[in-house]
């Protein structure tokens, strides 16, 4: 498990959450078999399960393709964010927006 | 909320003896989440029924929006919804998503330059979080 400086409520939080099985770490360390589903650890390059061949990436980048994200830190962020919440960056139109704006 | 869907998507596995064995996958990432025992009955239709049940629901949350059954990962828990439907959000951030101001207290609910709310919970738009 990553290690957190647990004097701060935000590393507390992320703790909790890598308990519970969600957040930005348990993605980052998940691979997913293409062959069975099983969930394998980032650094596998074969399923522990069947053998099969793993994918270079990761839940996480699966997650992050699904999603708009920060051109400056690569967060996720909402539809309604127009600065990136974690670095600050202000963030390119969404697609809804721009028809909008051009209206 | 899509209220037809009843189970997670999955694969039947009909032994010699008759006997069904399932496999549960998450409805976003495919991962694979639950394999149930042998279970014996007239049909598939039946065989599904008591595997979801008993085994098969236990492994899942549900979308509370869209309804779809995913894994612990792919369920924010701090939304109630499934990360298409609500992406993780820090429960700390930095700068304020709509005016970019730096935040001064970290665990603040409301921006204190604008008041835009900081927890969006979802991808639609929401009051307090618009522009």
């Amino acid at each position: 498990m990553t290690e957190y400086d647990l004097r701060t409520k935000k590393a507390l939080r992320r703790v909790a959450l890598l308990e519970y099985g969600f957040g930005p770490e348990t993605l980052q360390g998940r691979k997913i078999c293409p062959a069975c589903g099983r969930a394998n650890r980032a650094h596998d390059t074969r399923c522990t399960d069947c053998g099969a061949a793993l994918p270079e990436t990761t839940l996480y980048d699966f997650y992050r393709s699904r999603h708009r994200c920060c051109p400056g830190c690569g967060v996720a962020v909402t539809d309604v964010a127009v600065y990136c919440p974690e670095c600050g960056t202000r963030l390119p139109r969404t697609r809804g927006e721009k028809r909008e704006a051009a209206v | 909320m899509a209220q037809t869907k009843r189970t997670a998507a999955y694969r039947c596995v009909t032994e010699p003896g008759g006997e069904r064995i399932f496999r549960f996958y998450c409805d976003i990432s495919g991962e694979l989440r639950c394999v149930t025992r042998p279970v014996r009955a007239e049909t598939e239709e039946e065989a599904l029924t008591i595997a979801w049940e008993t085994e098969g629901k236990l492994a899942f949350d549900r979308c509370r929006k869209c309804g779809r059954y995913v894994s612990s990962a792919m369920f924010n828990i701090n939304a109630g919804q499934c990360m298409d439907c609500a992406p993780w959000e820090d429960e700390y951030p930095t700068f304020c998503h709509r005016c970019g101001v730096k935040l001064k207290e970290p665990d603040a609910s409301f921006c204190s330059n604008c008041g835009a709310r900081l927890q969006v919970g979802g991808t639609e738009r929401k009051e307090g979080a618009e522009k």
